[in-house]
């Protein structure tokens, strides 16, 4: 009997009730042992503090907008420093042609220089029927109906981006066996 | 209106840069900007069959160049893109897109300083920041 009561007693003491609740602080877990403490601090002084602060981000922004925008090297246009100092090793006198060479050249050079030519003003004329044309059916639709004229003029924002590729050099190879591997991107960034 | 041109071999594409250029001048569309871009560099290896020794390896890049376009009636876009379309050379792939600040991001290197700053300027309108300030 003794035991028994004694063990209830004693668990009855490490219970929270209501008169032992006195004693005890209890805090949430999240109070960990290594936060700084809250210094109190002048409300305007602080205030201040953060006005200063934020003063002198915006002005090292600005500062840094100014002399910021640094634009990426391209490398086919600048100078390629090897090539430019073993310059001395390369030179070579300027090759002699025979005549009928250059005769043969002059000949190819206008014949090209007049196909080119033939094929700009073919592209000019196209330019200058087309829009005439479009300026003409686009005056005859106002004409008709001017909801669809304004529906006609319209950006078309639907299309873009746009992809077009180039045409290539030959057809696909018939039963091309490609070789393993692999593409990796070894573009510079900056970051 | 931004016009990319992007190909292996920068002697045609030059060219056709010019071309656009000129086009867009016969249609009188005002030209803002005509640059080049850093190419996009990359790795190209080839395996020995079976095996991952490297059998060749070879570096290519991609050259860009961008023709930007200003603003230009609806109309004549199309007329401007079959002309594009009809003279576009070996080798090239052309983009046609709104320009938008990101392209011309990308033309510059990125500040990483300037950026720090900027967070840290933002950050102080955050409120988790501002209660640690202490005169809130």
């Amino acid at each position: 009997m003794i035991p028994w009561k004694t063990a209830t007693s004693a668990f009855g003491k490490l219970c929270l009730t209501s008169s032992n609740q006195r004693f005890i602080h209890t805090s949430p877990a999240t109070c960990s042992v290594f936060m700084k403490r809250q210094k109190k601090i002048d409300p305007e002084i602080a205030k201040t503090r953060e006005i200063r602060k934020r003063k002198k981000l915006e002005k090292e922004i600005r500062e840094m907008m100014r002399h910021s925008k640094k634009p990426k090297p391209v490398d086919e246009m600048a100078l390629d420093v090897k090539s430019a100092k073993n310059l001395s090793e390369r030179i070579r006198p300027p090759t002699q042609l025979s005549d009928e060479v250059v005769d043969e050249r002059a000949l190819v050079l206008k014949e090209y220089c007049r196909s080119r030519s033939h094929l700009m003003k073919a592209d000019e004329k196209w330019i200058r029927t087309s829009i005439f044309l479009q300026n003409k059916a686009l005056a005859e639709l106002k004409k008709l109906d001017p909801k669809l004229y304004e529906a006609a003029i319209q950006p078309d924002t639907g299309s873009f981006p746009q992809t077009i590729n180039g045409p290539s050099l030959s057809a696909p190879v018939e039963n091309y066996d490609s070789p393993d591997g692999e593409y990796t991107d070894t573009t510079r960034t900056w970051s | 209106m931004n016009i990319r041109l992007q190909g292996h071999d920068f002697v045609p594409l030059e060219k056709y840069q010019a071309y656009v250029h000129k086009i867009a001048k016969k249609f009188q569309f005002p030209v803002v900007d005509s640059y080049a871009v850093a190419a996009q560099t990359s790795r190209a290896t080839t395996f020995k069959p079976q095996s991952t020794i490297v059998d060749e390896s070879i570096g290519l890049s991609r050259y860009e160049r961008v023709v930007r376009v200003g603003p230009i009636p609806a109309p004549r876009v199309q007329l401007f893109l079959q002309m594009i379309r009809a003279h576009n050379p070996i080798g090239v792939t052309m983009t046609v897109k709104e320009h938008e600040k990101a392209d011309e991001d990308y033309r510059y290197i990125p500040d990483l300083m300037l950026k720090e700053k900027q967070t840290e300027l933002k950050s102080l309108d955050d409120p988790a920041v501002r209660r640690n300030l202490g005169w809130e």
